[in-house]
Parts: C-alpha cells; structure tokens; sequence
C-alpha cells in the first residue's frame, strides 16, 4: 500500500473563507486607492470604464515592512563567488552596483524613500472600488422580455449529428492520433511476438542467430534485422526481402522468415513447453494483426460534428442621450460623478439591447451635439439656458430617431443652475419630450445651492411616470441613483422596450 | 563474453525493484509503454486503463500521476533506500499556486496585507513572463506537494521525485528538521494560528490586528532560539494546550494580578535582585527575543501575547530551511536525477522525454558567472569587473553530492588526502544519505566540498576594501587556495554571518523597564539604522517601554547605539523612579516567571 494520495484541485475555487490578504492590502491603502481610482474614472472615456485595469501608485512609507539588518558596506565582507578569471592577490573593480560584494542581494535595493511603488488593479476591482463596494446589479438578468428572432450559433461539437454537420478535419484529427499510438504499440507486440518465435525455432538449430531487439532504434533493428537473417538466407537458400531502406519492412521480414524456418524446423521441435509456447503465439498472431489493421480505422468517438444552438435574440434599438450642462459652472469632480452614472446606463441598455445608439448634446446657452471627448472635456464659458437643450434633443429625436422604431432614453446632468425666465420654457419641452421617450434620468450633481431645476422637475415628475430624479455628490453615489432608478425588483420598474 | 559481463553485475531485470514494477504495470492495458505513450501525447491526464478484473482495485492507482508517483516510490524506497513521509499530490492551476506561493509557503495560514502585497507583485511578475514555479513543496505529514497543471508529463515525473522524495527525504531525516520542527502538527498549528487571528480581527478589529502582526513581522530573525530542546508534543497534546490558552484570553492581564501577588512578590523581587546584581540578567543571550517577550511581558494583552507565541513557532519551522537550502536543493536534485535517469535505463520513459528532462535539469543547475568584461567608459578597454551572482544552491548543492559519489567509487589521490574517511568505501549512495542527514549548509560545505568541485565551479573569494569600489581576491581555486576557499564559504552558509546577530541583554525592571538588546558584530558590521530604527518603533509602540539596540564588538566596544525614542540614556531610567525601599509595587509588571525561584 502506497503512502500517497493525489488530490485534483484543478476545478476547485480558491479557498476564500477568511477573506483574502489583497482584500487586506486594499483595506490599508483605500484612500490612495480611491483617490486614484475616482480621478482615472473622470480621466477615462466611459465607455471604457470597467473593461480595463490600472496601475495605482502607493507611497512606499505603507507597505514598508522593516526588519533588522546589517548597514550596506560596513565592515569587511569575505565572500565566495563562482566563475573565476583571476589570480591571488588580483584587485578587481566592482560592476552591477552590488556595492561592498554582498551577494544575493543585487536586486536593486533602491530605498529612495518616497518612491512610489505601483500596485495593478484589475478592472473588477477597479470597479468595486469605485462604487465602494457596493454590489453591481445583475443587468443581464433584466434582458429583455420580448424575445422575437432565434440565430443559429455555433457553440462547439457533438460526437453524434446529420452527415452534413461532421466536420471532416477534426475527426481526421482525432483518428490520426489514435492511430499513430495504437498502430506503433500494435507493431511492437507483433514484432514481440515473432521474434520469440524465432528465437524458440532458432534455439533447434545451432547455426542460427538470437535476435535481441532491445534498446534499439527502429533504424537500428532492421539493420540488425537483415545482418542476422542472412544467415537464414543461405542456411536454407530462402529468398528474403532485405531492403534496409524502409523501416516499416521490419515486421514483414520477420513475417517470412518464421513462416520459412517453421516449415523446416517444425518437427524438429522436441521439447513440450516450446511447442505449446510457439502455439500459444501462432494463437495470438492473428489477433494483433487485426489490432494493427483496425489502428488505422475510424471509431464511433472519433467522429465529430458541429453543434449549433438556438440564441435568443432580442431586436430592439435603443438610443441614449447625454445632455449636460458643460458651462463653467460645472466642475471636474461633478462630471466625473455624472459620467459614472452614464456609465451604468449605458451598460443597462447594452444588455437590454442589441443596438444602442449614444447621443452627446452638450449646452450652454445654446446647444449642439458633440462627441464624448469634447463632452467630459470642453469648457464653454457662458450662462445656462436648458430649454436649448431640450429643443435640440427633440430635433434629433424628429430627423433620426422616430419614437415608433427606437426606444429613447434621455440622462440628463447638470448642476442645476439655469436662467430663471427659462424655466417656463423647460417645462412645456419637457411635457411634449416626456410623450415621447420611454425614460428620462435627471441627475443633479454636486451640493445644492440656490434656485435649481430639481425642484422644477421633481413636480413634474408626479404627472410623468417615466421622469425620475435624483441627486448625487461623488462617483460612488452614481450607484445608488441607479439603483434607486431602477430598483431590485427590476420587473416592476424596468421600462418595457 | 556479453553474458560474462552481465553476471558480473545483477542485471537490472532481477533486481526487486524491477521486478515490482514489472509486477505493478502488468495490470494495465498498455503496460510498459505507458509512460512514453502519456509523453507522446503530452497529457499527464493520460488514461491509464486497467486490465480487466483489476479495474476497480483501489489499490492500483487510476490516474497517471498516481501510477508514476507509485514508480518512483518503487525506486526511491526500494533501490535508493530513502525514508520519507506519506505524500500528498495537489494538481493545481497558476492562480492557485499564486495563492500558495504568497502565504508563506504554507496552505491555510493566517491573512495580512503584506501577503496581499507579495501576492500582488507575484500576480503581475507572472502575467509578465507567464512563469512560475513548476513545484512546491510543505515539510508537514503528510508531506504535500503542489505540481502546476501546466507542467508537461516528464515534468510531473520530475517534480514528483524531486518532491515527493528527494525533498520529502531531507524532511524527514536531517538533524535539523528533527530538532526543530514538528511536521505532524504544522499543518493544524498554522490553520489555529488562522483561526486564532481571525477571531482576534472580529474582536479587536482589523485594524488593531493587522497593527500587532506587522510588529511581529518586524520581529523576523529575532524569534527564533538557538538550539531548541523543547519536548516534542503530539498533535492531541498541542491542541489541548491551544484550548487551554485560548480560554485565558479574556482572563485579567498581570497588571491587575499582580495586585494579590504584591506579598509574594516583594519576597520574590528582592531575591531576584540580589542573584541578578550577581551575574547579570538570568535571560541574558537570549536569542528568540519575541518568544521572551510572550513569556515575560505580562502587562501585554493575553491575545497579543498569545499571538507573538505563535508567531515565534513559525519562524521556528522555518529556520531548518533557511539552513538547509543547499542539502535540501542538492538531495532533492540528486535524487531526481538519479530517478530519472533509472526510468530512462530500464525503458519506462523514451529517448524524448529524456532528453526533455536533461534540458530541464540544465536549466535548474545554470550557475551565471560573476565576472564580466565590460568596456571601460573612459578608455574603452575591455575590463573585468566583480558582478556579484549568488552561488546557486541547486548547483552547489547537486555538484558536491555527485563528487561525493565519485570519491566514494573512484578516488584520485587528492580526494584520498583530503577524504581518507569516505575515499573508495564503495558505498555511495550511503554516504550521501549519511550527508543529507547530518549535515546543515555550513557543515556540507565545511565537511564536503571538494577541490574538483571549486574547480569545475571556478570559485573564488574576494575581501571587500574600505576604499571602497575594489574587492581583493584572497583565494582561488588552486592548490594553495583550496582550503580557505572552502573556509570562508562555509562562513558564509553560516547564519549569523549574514543576518545580525542579536541577542536579549538586559530589562531594567528596577527602572524604566527598558528593554536593552546587543547586536555582537563581526568584522565591524553595523546595523542599518532607518530599518532598525523603524523596527524599534514597533516594538516600543506595542510593548509601551523604550528599547535600546547597541551594536558591540568582540573586545565589548559599542559601536553604534539605536534606540526608540531616538537617543534615549537608558542608564539614566536604570534605578526606581522612587529611590526608597517602599516603592509601589503596584506600579510595576513584574515578570515572576521569569526569576528561578
């Protein structure tokens, strides 16, 4: 009985029952982390949030783990090296900046104090940082109720399926493997076989050579093969092939010459155990040759055929327009809060769709539609007349998007300031806008001061269902104004497409 | 004549070994040709398929890897002789070896951020060179081996017997690991240690936790004891010990005992006294300094002391391996070496995977020179300059345990002059065993290293100069050279040559209770004082009392003096701030256990 035992741990999870040591590393450098990662999400295009990684630097006086040691070139150091080219008494400079000939410890010790040192953060946890932990709702779920065309996807292979569907090189593949391993080691035995049938037959007639094949190459033993058999060839004058050139001819060689040395020797077999050993092999032979015929041959699991599923699929547009105010009064730290929330929106409606269109109007006093960099980025210097805004979206949604086609979602961000005799205007826009889009998402970012459109809107927002409100602060916020749009009963909020 | 030869020497065919290997493959399909098929297809998930009537025998291994671990174990125990524990074999995936790797080296241990740290920097070193560790290996019963899912068949074979065996062997039999480890209980002792924290964490808070563990930390090199004369316990025994301590926890501190022992102990303390003015303190060369404070800071919470004992213990199965780096590697690659090479003689393994192994083996054994031309800047000379490489301990280790051999079979009359005791005794392969058990780095080098290795390695020694930027060669692997050669790299195995040696001196329990520690320097090396001072911090921070390092040379010179808070005179704090004979005993934490009494 053996002492070991094997464990395949190969599809087990990691063991996570006491929380990990990286969670830990985090813990201790949340600040810097979530400063870093609050500014790269402002920084980056939000589409990208979530799908790329970063490098956080960490100030190394936190994760500095001192330990007593020897001072660097103190002392005299004594030291043994390999790889010698000198003699006694040589004095040699020193290279590689292992100052003072301490060995193993040429990695580069720089101690500069505050260097920093970078730690990776995956795209998970970029995102669990950044909305603090909080848990991400699960937007696949909320896919779509009304499913309307099924595609045919290849989703890998079967061993059974129609004649048409068999995919010719793959099964050929498989075969040829197998027979490469099953012909080679069928080979063996038969060569096994004959050559202890000769030698059993060779042992009654003293001029004959013992064949051992042992430790030789497949060149080695037909070359070893036909020396030794040309002594068969003259003994009985049998014409043997003895062409060397082709390994393969190894087994037929031997074939012939027992078949030929049984036919004279047979009876000169005298000993009991030989004879029946010689029969026992004879018994055998015909068996291993069809094991070596059959190596070649297709089997059923060697036959493969291309599988196609049924996919789901949803078809249904979806545009998205970002409106934000991008005057001067709209600050970095608020943008980035807003482009977190566009962010999750965005992700929502890809899941929910299988097209999703983004417009970006940007406004000041006036309004135009932008691309997302000069969106997050540009700053307009001028008052904030919303009620632009709101026309030029419900222009667009007129010449490209017709409400009977696409379902229109409008996010609207802004710090709220706006000319007051606008607000007239805003509301009868809003009114003929609300008709028309399945949801509308106004985020109020930043600390609330003075006179602003929340209010304004938060009326309106009782005789509209598809008007909702809110008010963040940071980026981390974004979450819950998403989650409080679209609560954990998704089925009863979530807008019908 | 080739029959003649053959009888001379047993034909492998009759040896036992063989025989029971014949015996265990002839009950699968493909039998001998197993292994090289499995390497063909270069899947260790190779099917191995039993021979009918034998398929659900449970003792005949049904994976692969079980069917080569059994081979090697045939090998290793019966021709080799090698005594070693159970085995475990965990095939694991790059992340999760990731995980082992990080923790220290031990599956289940506690958790702290500066393992997310090192597992950090070890996820990002591998997405960058995708390379890991094929192996790695835990000194426990039984003994467990971790093989990356992504080693090829002739590698499993490796990994196993260099594991499973060679390391395994090392583990079970040196001198060392006997005296201070106790791999029967690691394993739980470091899941308790776990268990334990994460209690702490959920009581105290993390942040108090992970606070008290990086003092711990910073206590490296100083927690360990010399010799360790501790009885052995027997798992059940260690267990019920925990329980004990663990019940304690939340028991008054030896702050508030020492309340009704205040009669007793000012006996006690007057005795303690007059021994100690005597002959210095009783714990005076005290190596395992954070094991002497767990013992004797009693005003120190139960759980933290608790913890710095555990702690203490670890660094303590540890030291065996930092002492035994090169008999560890060295055995461990002699014996895959030896037990590849038997597969590849008696046809369990092709010309291929052979070959494959050699080129691995080569790859483990490269020993990088430390000497390299480089263009001078100025004059554009080609010069030769030091370039401090590490000796490879797989090398060194591998190179002197093959020598052995040879001078055990067929010595020169140099190895007959400088190994009269082992020279042509005929009986290698116990010889080496003997090494590997008795011997640590420092000895191995000291005992057995031969000048045909420091030849074949081309060693070396250099003196450092106070000028600074030039080495002196003093010795060279010539016949003049051989001997120091050999001294001053045993020296360098040794440990205290390379970290400090620094030992417990003095507490000034009449005084301040300041905690006095001496670094005895060699050759005038001091202490680096950022990093020293930084670990006094802690230590002052968690223990509430200043501490004093003084680095003091072999004629007792102080050389240099570190002390939290920076540049305190503790000789000022050395008498009773009451400097009458009724002083408060209250006021102090007297440590009883600490006096014979």
């Amino acid at each position: 009985m053996s002492g070991t035992t094997v464990i395949d741990r190969r599809d087990e999870p990691l063991e996570r029952k006491f929380g990990t040591d990286i969670e830990r590393f985090h813990e201790r450098n949340r600040e810097v982390m979530r400063k870093a990662i609050n500014k790269e999400a402002g920084d980056r295009s939000f589409k990208d949030i979530g799908k790329k990684g970063m490098y956080v630097p960490i100030p190394k006086e936190s994760i500095q783990e001192p330990v007593i040691q020897h001072a660097q070139g103190t002392g005299s150091i004594r030291r043994v090296f390999p790889g010698n080219k000198f003699d006694t008494g040589d004095k040699i400079p020193v290279g590689g900046g292992g100052g003072g000939g301490a060995g193993g410890k040429e990695a580069s010790d720089d101690d500069t104090p505050g260097k920093d040192d970078f730690v990776w953060v995956s795209p998970e946890e970029f995102l669990d940082i950044l909305f603090e932990g909080r848990k991400l709702p699960d937007m696949t779920k909320l896919r779509a109720e009304g499913v309307h065309i099924k595609e045919k996807e290849h989703a890998g292979f079967t061993n059974v399926g129609p004649s048409h569907k068999m995919d010719a090189s793959l099964t050929e593949k498989k075969r040829k493997g197998d027979e490469i391993v099953l012909s080679k080691s069928s080979e063996r035995r038969l060569v096994k076989n004959l050559t202890e049938q000769f030698n059993i037959l060779a042992k009654y007639d003293e001029e004959l050579p013992v064949l051992d094949f042992s430790k030789k190459s497949r060149k080695e033993r037909i070359d070893y093969a036909s020396e030794k058999l040309k002594a068969v060839q003259q003994r009985y004058q049998i014409n043997l092939e003895t062409d060397t050139s082709k390994k393969d001819n190894l087994r037929p060689l031997l074939e012939e010459a027992v078949t030929a040395l049984k036919d004279r020797l047979r009876d000169k077999v005298t000993d009991d155990q030989d004879r029946q050993r010689i029969q026992v092999l004879e018994e055998r032979l015909p068996e291993q040759m069809k094991a070596k015929e059959k190596a070649g041959g297709y089997r059923r699991d060697h036959l493969t055929y291309r599988y196609d599923d049924e996919i789901p699929q949803p078809m249904a547009k979806a545009v998205m327009f970002c409106q934000m105010d991008v005057s001067f009064s709209m600050q970095e730290e608020e943008k980035a809060a807003a482009k977190s929330f566009y962010w999750l929106l965005y992700n929502f409606l890809q899941a929910k769709y299988d097209q999703t269109d983004i417009v970006f109007i940007a406004h000041t006093t006036q309004a135009w539609e932008t691309d997302e960099q000069e969106f997050f980025y540009g700053q307009e210097s001028g008052g904030t007349v919303v009620s632009t805004c709101l026309e030029k979206t419900k222009e667009i949604i007129e010449s490209r998007y017709p409400p009977s086609e696409w379902n229109i979602y409008c996010a609207q961000a802004s710090d709220g300031d706006n000319v007051l005799a606008d607000n007239a205007l805003v509301t009868s826009f809003m009114e003929e806008l609300l008709e028309d889009v399945q949801a509308f998402y106004y985020t109020e970012v930043g600390r609330p001061y003075g006179q602003t459109l929340l209010p304004i809107y938060q009326e309106m927002a009782q005789r509209y269902q598809n008007l909702h409100t809110t008010r963040i602060m940071e980026p981390g916020q974004a979450l819950d104004a998403f989650k409080k749009f679209f609560p954990a009963d998704a089925a009863m909020a979530a807008p019908q497409p | 004549m080739t029959q003649a030869k053959t009888q001379q020497t047993v034909p492998e065919e009759s040896k036992p070994y063989y025989q029971k290997i014949q015996h265990l493959l002839s009950h699968y399909e493909e039998g001998w040709d197993i292994f090289i098929n499995a390497g063909r297809a270069n899947d260790f998930d190779y099917p191995v398929i039993r021979k009918e009537g034998y398929e659900n025998d449970p003792y005949l291994p049904d994976t692969w890897i079980g069917l080569i671990d059994r081979v090697c174990d045939i090998i290793a125990t019966e021709e080799m002789g090698l005594d070693v524990y159970p085995r475990r074999i965990e095939i694991i995936r790059p992340d999760q070896m990731l995980d082992v790797m990080t923790t220290i080296g031990l599956p289940g241990s506690y958790r702290h951020w500066s393992f997310g740290k090192d597992r950090l920097m070890n996820e990002e070193k591998y997405n960058q060179d995708k390379h890991l560790a094929y192996e790695l290996v835990i000194n426990s019963v039984p003994s467990i081996a971790y093989c990356m899912e992504t080693n090829p068949p002739f590698m499993q074979a490796l990994v196993i017997a260099h594991a499973c065996y060679g390391h395994n062997a090392v583990f079970k039999n040196n001198y060392l690991f006997q005296e201070f480890t106790n791999a029967e209980s690691i394993l739980q002792d470091v899941e308790r240690m776990r268990d334990f924290v994460f209690e702490c964490e959920e009581t105290y808070g993390r942040q108090e936790v992970s606070d008290f563990l990086d003092f711990c930390h910073a206590m490296r090199f100083m927690d360990v004891p010399d010799t360790n004369r501790k009885k052995k316990l027997s798992p059940r025994q260690i267990e019920e010990r925990a329980k004990e301590r663990r019940m304690r926890r939340h028991e008054p501190t030896g702050k508030e005992e020492s309340v009704f022992k205040s009669v007793r102990a000012a006996e006690h303390f007057e005795t303690a006294r007059i021994r100690r003015d005597k002959s210095g303190h009783p714990h005076q060369g005290e190596k395992n300094i954070l094991g002497y404070m767990a013992k004797h800071f009693t005003h120190m919470e139960p759980w933290k002391r608790e913890l710095m004992r555990m702690r203490s213990e670890l660094s303590e199965y540890f030291k065996p391996q930092m002492m035994t780096k090169v008999v560890n590697e060295g055995f461990a690659s002699y014996t895959h070496y030896k037990i590849m090479s038997k597969l590849f003689e008696i046809g369990l393994i092709d010309y291929g995977m052979h070959q494959e192994f050699i080129n691995s083996h080569k790859g483990v054994l490269i020993q990088p020179s430390s000497v390299r031309e480089l263009e001078h800047p100025q004059t554009g000379e080609m010069v030769q300059v030091l370039e401090p490489k590490s000796i490879n301990p797989y090398t060194l280790g591998f190179n002197i345990l093959m020598d052995v051999e040879r001078i055990c079979t067929e010595p020169t009359e140099e190895d007959k002059e400088w190994f009269p005791a082992i020279a042509g005794n005929g009986e290698p392969l116990e010889t080496v065993k003997h090494i590997m058990e008795s011997c640590s780095d420092e000895t191995l080098v000291e005992r057995f290293l031969s000048p045909q290795v420091m030849r074949d390695m081309k060693l070396f020694a250099v003196e450092s100069s106070k000028d600074g930027g030039y080495v002196e060669i003093t010795a060279i692997h010539d016949d003049d050279g051989f001997a120091k050669v050999r001294d001053i790299l045993a020296q360098n195995y040794n440990l205290g040559e390379n970290l400090p040696d620094v030992r417990f001196y003095d507490r000034q329990e009449m005084g301040d209770r300041c905690l006095i520690l001496r670094h005895n320097s060699i050759d005038g090396q001091i202490l680096d004082q950022n990093e020293t001072q930084q670990v006094l911090k802690h230590i002052h921070r968690q223990t509430k009392f200043p501490v004093v390092v003084e680095s003091v040379d072999d004629k007792g010179k102080v050389l240099q003096k570190i002390s939290s808070p920076p540049n305190y005179d503790y000789k000022a704090n050395a008498n009773p701030v009451h400097e009458n004979d009724n002083f408060d005993l209250d006021d102090l934490d007297l440590d009883l256990d600490g006096f014979d009494i």
